[in-house]
């Protein structure tokens, strides 16, 4: 729908988006949640950002396991610094109060994206998933070593079977944690956002499965493969896995990733890209490795590096054998935003938080400090930054990162707009 | 502000979900990329040996005023010639700007939505794509022992099956139907839908019961034979190919072609490049002394490799194939990756001149000592 900047219009916006989030299967609350969130965004816009008016376009889809809504306007004055996670109020501050709607916006949904590119609108997404209940623990019946196996995609009604076998033959470090929500995983294949293939004997016995799922554009990150009580010496987990990079070899990704790998899994059909510390709640550590492949010929990219990153981005380059044109690029005096905005996503099961930038500001560094403490707070001792380096803007991020003591781990090809470094911060600051 | 192009609206899900292939950088650009001085190309199975000498001196006659002048719209003297050679009616042949061309007016003409068409998995991916971009349905049929599986192709059928697309011999695989095969597997499909077969690689071949398809059109009107000008004539770069049928079916796909597509310095390559009876049988000889040169090889690095028809040959790396290729790239050999063709961690290489595969030799050998793997 498209109303103009004016509060007359709210009730019009948010029975649109309640009737549509119901639409889409949203429980009550979730509906209520996206509604009030979108509520306070059209607030936010009429009285702030938009105050003499002009056209809101506001779009409802359904993602299958989410729906979202889209809200596109033609700004540049939206200060985004309330969907910083660490945001808080002071009754004292205009500023403050103002903001005070988009607070709500942003803890009331699941996930946001910002995007703006020049001379097109803004556009901020809200999404929200539906609630799914953890399953009732069944100990799958036993599989037999099968003969022979053949590939196929599992039948929607194989899928949550599937989810039950992974979870109870693997440890949870290596599951996708969307494994152990079989009812979202069947609606997030149903979506096409998950993909998985099964080794199935002749009569239909499940001896083996691979998952995988979109991150970004251009990249695909699998799980497993994840073999039942199959005989050692079977090839069912490299035909699952070459099953699974030939189904993603002619569509539009570039790259596939493991950074869960099994036993079972093949490193000859990847490369290491570097490895993570992975700390328990007690504090003990183990490596996690991060694997990759290329899913075509490397044509080359550029990258926009911050002279500090330099270093460590030229050796991984030259190792991994990347052709890249590396242009060094840093803050130089223009003028930043006052606020800039991180995102956050959580990974519970995993201990794990990833922070990503989502807009440049002059408090990079305060930004990042203020969401290590929260985060750390929450005993969250895995504490991830991802940095595209397809985008020059994100170079400002880069020395509050090491300052604070992140270190770059690896280079994860071709996932954003260009490659992604990811940072983790050491043990002891977490 | 101005607000963005509507894509979301504007773009069929089937473009959405499409990504565009993205040919190889120019050479000057990848040896700049990859700080290599020289670049052997190993990865489009190209005629080292180039254009026949009858198409070399057509193309230097070629008056460059006539570039001014439009081609024959549809290629009138070369589908002539073509007719003289193989016996029929020059109205059985039409060409196109390369055979991916012609793939495309097939499509074209016989399919719309809800249709679809039927292929192997581990084949030359343009059937598959062309198919793809166009909102046509495509039914993969898994390769048995590296060949074309009829009997999986025929159980794919039904009511909305248009084209089947053989490639013979299978690109990258090599392997290839004989005579017999293909005309049971037409006898099979009883006229019900077009049966393409690709023979890109037919020149090369030397195997006496390969089919004679050109021959086999006449009892089999829905029988679509594909021939190009680009591997074993060496006119890649001129983009020409052609696809032969009955004068009822070529009529058909007729109406979907371009006209004017082919440029005339190609139609007089092409057609000359026909009268060189020395070329073919020099092309052969020096494919067969490479390829037993390569096989050696391959053999010496413990390496399972795969090869029949044609002027390639696939082998398995214990590697990724991804990988391989940029290594090779950096030391000026390009070879085809296989993850494309759903062959992860294979490479294809084209049977050049020696020099070429003595370098690429070279080179692996150096990545799997480095590896530890040889």
């Amino acid at each position: 729908m498209s109303v103009d900047a004016d509060e007359v219009f709210l009730p019009l916006v948010t029975a649109f988006v309640e009737k549509a989030a119901n639409c889409f299967g949203l429980g009550m609350d979730e509906s209520l949640r996206l509604t009030l969130a979108s509520e306070e965004v059209f607030m936010h816009v009429c009285r702030v950002v938009m105050p003499s008016g002009g056209p809101v376009e506001i779009v409802c889809s359904n993602g299958g396991y989410y729906a979202q809504a889209v809200f596109s306007l033609p700004t540049d004055a939206f200060d985004m610094r309330a969907f910083n996670l660490t945001m808080t109020i002071s009754m004292e501050d205009d500023a403050d109060l103002d903001a005070m709607g988009l607070v709500i916006a942003s803890r009331s949904v699941d996930r946001f994206l910002l995007n703006r590119e020049e001379g097109r609108d803004l556009r901020l997404t809200l999404i929200k998933e539906k609630t799914y209940p953890m399953p009732v623990e069944v100990t799958p019946a036993a599989v037999g070593p099968l003969a022979k196996t053949s590939l196929r995609p599992p039948r929607p009604e194989e899928v949550k079977f599937l989810s039950q076998l992974a979870a109870s033959y693997y440890d949870t470090r290596v599951l996708s944690d969307i494994l152990l929500y079989p009812g979202k995983l069947l609606d997030m294949i149903r979506a096409g956002e998950y993909d998985s293939l099964a080794a199935v004997g002749n009569a239909g016995e499940i001896g083996g499965a691979i998952f995988w799922r979109r991150v970004g554009e251009n990249t695909v990150e699998c799980f497993g493969p994840y073999v039942f009580n199959q005989d050692p010496a079977s090839n069912i987990a490299e035909e699952l896995l070459e099953g699974c990079i030939g189904a993603v070899a002619r569509t539009q990704f570039v790259a596939i990733i493991n950074t869960r790998p099994t036993p079972e899994f093949s490193r000859r059909h990847f490369e290491l890209l570097g490895t993570l510390d992975d700390y328990a709640p007690d504090g003990s550590s183990s490596r996690v490795e991060a694997w990759f492949r290329l899913l075509r010929e490397d044509t080359g990219s550029t990258v926009w590096v911050h002279p500090r990153l330099d270093a460590f981005v030229r050796r991984e380059y030259a190792r991994l054998v990347l052709p890249r044109e590396i242009r060094i690029d840093q803050p130089s005096g223009e003028t930043l935003p006052r606020h800039s905005v991180l995102s956050a996503e959580f990974d519970r099961l995993q201990g794990r938080v990833t922070l990503r930038p989502m807009w440049p500001g002059a408090d990079a560094e305060e930004n990042i400090q203020r969401h290590v403490r929260l985060v750390a707070g929450e005993k969250i001792l895995n504490i991830h930054f991802a940095v595209d380096l397809g985008q020059a803007w994100q170079t400002v991020f880069i020395p509050g990162l090491l300052d604070l003591g992140f270190e770059p781990r690896f280079i994860l090809p071709y996932a954003g707009k260009g490659d992604v470094v990811v940072f983790q911060l050491g043990g002891k600051q977490a | 502000m101005t607000n963005a192009v509507p894509l979301e609206k504007l773009v069929p899900d089937y473009i959405k979900s499409f990504e565009a292939y993205t040919p190889s950088k120019p050479d000057d650009v990848l040896k700049k990329l990859y700080g290599c001085s020289k670049l052997y190309r190993l990865n489009n199975n190209e005629n080292p040996l180039g254009p026949p000498e009858a198409a070399r001196r057509a193309i230097r006659a070629f008056p460059p005023a006539q570039a001014s002048i439009y081609p024959s719209g549809d290629a009138y003297h070369l589908r002539c010639k073509l007719a003289d050679m193989f016996g029929t009616h020059p109205d059985q042949f039409l060409v196109g700007n390369g055979a991916n061309e012609v793939i495309a007016f097939v499509i074209k003409a016989f399919c719309r939505q809800g249709d679809n068409i039927i292929t192997a998995d581990k084949t030359f991916a343009v059937y598959e794509w062309v198919a793809q971009f166009s909102g046509i349905e495509t039914r993969l049929v898994p390769l048995v022992d590296y060949g074309f599986d009829p009997e999986g192709m025929i159980e794919k059928i039904d009511e909305r099956t248009k084209l089947l697309f053989v490639c013979n011999p299978n690109n990258p695989t090599g392997n290839w139907w004989s005579q017999r095969t293909l005309r049971t597997f037409l006898d099979r499909i009883d006229g019900q839908s077009i049966v393409v077969v690709d023979e890109a690689y037919r020149e090369f071949v030397e195997s006496a019961d390969f089919p004679d398809s050109m021959a086999l059109i006449g009892n089999y009107p829905n029988l679509v034979v594909f021939r190009t000008f680009s591997k074993m004539y060496g006119l890649a770069g001129l983009r020409i190919g052609y696809l032969a049928g009955s004068r009822e079916v070529v009529d058909i796909v007729r109406r979907t072609c371009v006209v004017y597509s082919v440029n005339a310095l190609a139609q007089v390559g092409a057609f000359s490049a026909l009268d060189d009876k020395e070329h073919i049988p020099r092309t052969c000889e020096s494919v067969r002394a490479g390829k037993r040169f390569l096989l050696k090889e391959l053999d010496l690095m413990g390496l399972p490799f795969v090869h029949g028809e044609g002027n390639f040959v696939m082998a398995r790396l214990p590697m990724n194939d991804s990988l391989a290729y940029r290594k090779m790239m950096t030391r000026g050999v390009m070879v085809r990756s296989m993850t494309g063709f759903r062959f992860p961690n294979w490479i294809r290489i084209t049977i050049s001149h020696q020099e070429a595969l003595e370098a690429f030799a070279e080179a692996l050998h150096g990545i799997l000592r480095e590896r530890g793997e040889f």
